[in-house]
C-alpha cells in the first residue's frame, strides 16, 4: 500500500515538473520569437542585438523540450504501474496552502509597500503570515509583527538612510 | 613590489577601526545567517548586500567577504547540532558531525571545526596571495576566446557536479543568460525585452534576482515541505555541547587532516564552478581512505568532520583566485560577491591587482584578520549561535521575507525590483523542487554580459570562424577541459549502470 502511495506521489511530482517545463517551453518560445525579430547582423555587417538571444532561446527550447519529453515518458511508465495498484490511496499533499498563502501575502506586500510605507506594509504582511505559519501564539506573533518592521526601519532608514518608502506615515 | 609588501599595504588599508568594525559585524552577521534554517552564504550575502551599498568599496567588500566565510562556518553549527546543513557545502559535515553531537561531543567538534576553518582560511589566504599574481599574469594572456571558454567551463563544472538531471542544469544556466539579455544592447544600442519599460532599460539587476532565488525561494521550499510545522530543534545546548575543549588525543588525531583538507580545498576552489561542495566531499573521501579505521566514519570520527570543514574553507579562499583575476565566480556565493564588486564599479580581472591594489590586497589581507576574528567569535560564542539554531522556521520565514523585500527595495528604490525579487522567489522554489540549479542560473546571469561580449569579440577576430578555438594554445587546453566536462558525466553514468547491471544477478535469489 505504501509503495502505491509513493508511486502516486512521484507521479504527481512528474506531472508538475511537466507543467513547469511546459511553461518554460512557452516562455522560451516567446523569448526566441522576439530574438528572431531582432537583427542577426547590423546593416554595416556587425553582429546584431539578436545574435546571442537567438542562441540562448534555441538552447532553452531544446533543453525544455527534451526535459518535457523525458517527463512525459516517465509519467506514462508510472501511470501504467499505478493502474496496477488497487489501493487507490491518495498521497499526502505537501504544505501547498501555506506556501501559496505566503506568496499571496508577498504580492500584497509588494502592492502596499509604496502607498502604506515600509513599516505598515511589513506589519500588514507579518500579522497574517505569522497567523498561518505560527497559529495560536498571538502575543509572540504580534510582538514580532511590530518589532521587526520598526527594527528594520531604524536600521535601514535611520541608521543607513536607505530610502525606505514612508507611505501614509510620511505625512 | 613583492607579495609581502602588497599584503602589508593591504593590511594598512583595512587596519582602521571602522573597517575592523565592519569585519567583526560581517563575521557575526554571517554566522547568524549561516545558522538560520533555510539560509546559506549565498542568501546571506544577497540579503545583506543592500546594507553595504552606502559604504566605501573596501569596507563594503571586506564586510561581505566576512559574511561569506562567517556564513560558511555558521552552516557547520547546524550540520553538527541538528543534522541540517545550511547549504550543500556543509552536507559532508553532517556525516560525522551529527553522530559526534549525539555522543555529547558537539563542543569539541565545533571547536575543532572552527580551528580547521581558521587553519584553512589562513593557509588559503597565503596561497591566494602567492597564486593570485601568477593567475593574473596568466589571465592577462587570455583573449576573448579563452574568456568565453572559461565561462563555459565554469558553468559546465557546476552542471556536472550537481548530479541528477544535467539537462535541467543547462536549462537553469540558459535562463540566467536569457535574463542577462534584458536591457539595452551596449554594442548596437538596441533595446531587448524591455517591453517599453524605462525600469528595464538598464537590465535586470542581479541583486533582487539573487535575493529572490536564494532568500525567498529557500523559504518557500522549506514551507512547502512543512519544515515550519515542527519545533526547529529540541536539544539542550549545554548537554549536546558537552565539554567545549577537545582532548589531546583529538587534537593529535586531526593535525594532518586540517592541512590535507586545506590544500585539497584550495586546489578544488581554484577550478571555476567546482566550489566548496566538491571540496568537502572529496576531503571526506580522502580522510576515509587514509584512515587506519575507516569503519568509524559515519559514526562520529573527528577527521570526518574536520577534513570537510578545512576543505570547504580552503575552497572559499581558492575561489577568490578566479574571482579576482578572471572575474569568474566559482560558486553562487562568489557570484553574489562579484555582483557586489560590480555594484561599486570594480571590475575583477587580470588588471584588478594593478589598478586597484588597495582594494584587492585589502580584501586578501582582511581575510587574514577575518579568519582570526572568526576563530575568536566561534570559540567564545558557540553556545549563543547554538541557541539561534533553535529559533523555529515558523517565526523566521515571514521575518526573512520582510528583510528580503525591504533589502531589494533599498538597492535602487524600485518597487519593480521588489516584484522581480518575488517572481524569482517563486522561480527559485520550482528550480529546487524539480532538481534544477539556482546557482547555475545566478552565475550565468552574472557572466551573461561577459559571455556575450567574448563571443562577439571572438567572432569579430576570427571573421566568423570557430577555428580560432583550435588555433591558440590556451584555447586548446580549455577546449580539452570543456570536452572532458561534457564526456566525463556520461562515461561515469555508463560505468555505474554497467556496474549495477553486473551486481543485479548476484542479489537475485
Amino acid at each position: 500500500m505504501r509503495e502505491g502511495i509513493e508511486e502516486r506521489e512521484a507521479e504527481r511530482e512528474i506531472r508538475w515538473e511537466a507543467v513547469f517545463l511546459g511553461v518554460l517551453l512557452a516562455a522560451g518560445a516567446v523569448y526566441t520569437g522576439m530574438a528572431f525579430g531582432m537583427e542577426w547582423r547590423t546593416p554595416d555587417g556587425r553582429i546584431g542585438a539578436g545574435f546571442f538571444p537567438r542562441l540562448v532561446g534555441v538552447g532553452i527550447l531544446g533543453c525544455s523540450a527534451v526535459g518535457l519529453a523525458r517527463a512525459a515518458v516517465r509519467l506514462l511508465r508510472r501511470r501504467s504501474r499505478a493502474r496496477a495498484d488497487p489501493s487507490g490511496q491518495t498521497p499526502p499533499r505537501p504544505y501547498l496552502a501555506a506556501m501559496v498563502a505566503l506568496v499571496g501575502l508577498q504580492v500584497v506586500l509588494v502592492a502596499t509597500l509604496l502607498p502604506l510605507g515600509a513599516v505598515l506594509a511589513s506589519m500588514l504582511f507579518l500579522v497574517p503570515a505569522l497567523a498561518v505559519l505560527n497559529p495560536g501564539r498571538h502575543v509572540t506573533n504580534l510582538t514580532l509583527s511590530v518589532a521587526l518592521p520598526v527594527g528594520m526601519y531604524l536600521l535601514l532608514q535611520v541608521g543607513l538612510n536607505a530610502g525606505l518608502p514612508a507611505g501614509v506615515l510620511g505625512g | 613590489m613583492d607579495i609581502f609588501d602588497s599584503l602589508l599595504q593591504g593590511l594598512g588599508a583595512v587596519l582602521s577601526p571602522a573597517t575592523l568594525g565592519l569585519l567583526a559585524v560581517g563575521v557575526v552577521l554571517g554566522m547568524v545567517v549561516g545558522v538560520m534554517p533555510g539560509l546559506g552564504p549565498s542568501a546571506g550575502i544577497a540579503i545583506l548586500l543592500p546594507l553595504t551599498l552606502d559604504m566605501d568599496a573596501t569596507g563594503a567588500v571586506v564586510m561581505l567577504a566576512a559574511i561569506y566565510y562567517g556564513a560558511m562556518y555558521g552552516g557547520t553549527i547546524t550540520s553538527v547540532l541538528v543534522n541540517t546543513p545550511g547549504e550543500s557545502a556543509a552536507v559532508a559535515s553532517t556525516f560525522d558531525g551529527y553522530p559526534l553531537a549525539k555522543a555529547g561531543r558537539a563542543g569539541p567538534a565545533l571547536v575543532l571545526a572552527a580551528v580547521a576553518s581558521f587553519v584553512a582560511g589562513i593557509l588559503g589566504v597565503v596561497l591566494v596571495a602567492v597564486t593570485a599574481p601568477v593567475a593574473a599574469g596568466l589571465a592577462a594572456s587570455f583573449g576573448p576566446p579563452e574568456l568565453l571558454l572559461v565561462v563555459i567551463a565554469g558553468l559546465l563544472t557546476i552542471i556536472a557536479v550537481m548530479g541528477g538531471n544535467r539537462m535541467l542544469g543547462a536549462l537553469s544556466a540558459l535562463i540566467g543568460f536569457a535574463i542577462a539579455t534584458v536591457g539595452v544592447d551596449l554594442d548596437t544600442g538596441a533595446q531587448r525585452y524591455t517591453f517599453g519599460s524605462p525600469e528595464l532599460i538598464d537590465g535586470i539587476d542581479f541583486i533582487p534576482v539573487a535575493i529572490g532565488l536564494f532568500g525567498v525561494g529557500e523559504i518557500l521550499w522549506s514551507v512547502w515541505r512543512g519544515e515550519h510545522r515542527g519545533p526547529r530543534a529540541s536539544f539542550s545546548v549545554r548537554a549536546v555541547l558537552g565539554d567545549l575543549w577537545p582532548s589531546v588525543a583529538e587534537w593529535l588525531e586531526v593535525k594532518w587532516t586540517m592541512l590535507r583538507g586545506s590544500v585539497l580545498g584550495f586546489v578544488v576552489g581554484l577550478v571555476p564552478g567546482a566550489g566548496a561542495t566538491v571540496a568537502s566531499l572529496a576531503a571526506y573521501s580522502v580522510e576515509k581512505s587514509v584512515s587506519k579505521d575507516p569503519r568509524r566514519f559515519g559514526k562520529g570520527a573527528m577527521p570526518g568532520l574536520v577534513g570537510p570543514e578545512a576543505a570547504n574553507n580552503g575552497a572559499s579562499a581558492g575561489a577568490m583566485v578566479p574571482l579576482l583575476t578572471l572575474g569568474v565566480p566559482g560558486s553562487a556565493s562568489t557570484a553574489v560577491l562579484l555582483a557586489g564588486f560590480l555594484a561599486w564599479g570594480l571590475q575583477p580581472g587580470p588588471r584588478l591587482l594593478e589598478e586597484h591594489p588597495e582594494f584587492a590586497w585589502g580584501l586578501i589581507a582582511s581575510m587574514f584578520l577575518g579568519n582570526m576574528m572568526l576563530l575568536v567569535v566561534n570559540v567564545a560564542a558557540i553556545p549563543i549561535f547554538a541557541s539561534i539554531a533553535k529559533v523555529p522556521l515558523r517565526l523566521l520565514a515571514p521575518a526573512i521575507v520582510v528583510v528580503c523585500a525591504l533589502g531589494a527595495f533599498t538597492v535602487h528604490g524600485s518597487i519593480i525590483e521588489v516584484g522581480i525579487m518575488l517572481a524569482c522567489g517563486v522561480l527559485g522554489f520550482y528550480l529546487k523542487r524539480f532538481g534544477m540549479s539556482p546557482a547555475a542560473l545566478v552565475i550565468a546571469l552574472v557572466l551573461g554580459p561577459l559571455a556575450e561580449k567574448s563571443l562577439r569579440q571572438t567572432l569579430i577576430i576570427s571573421h566568423g570562424s570557430f577555428d580560432i578555438f583550435l588555433q591558440r594554445g590556451a584555447s586548446q587546453v580549455l577546449l580539452c577541459f570543456v570536452a572532458v566536462l561534457l564526456v566525463l558525466p556520461v562515461v561515469i553514468g555508463r560505468i555505474r549502470a554497467w556496474q549495477a547491471r553486473r551486481a543485479e544477478p548476484a542479489h537475485r535469489p
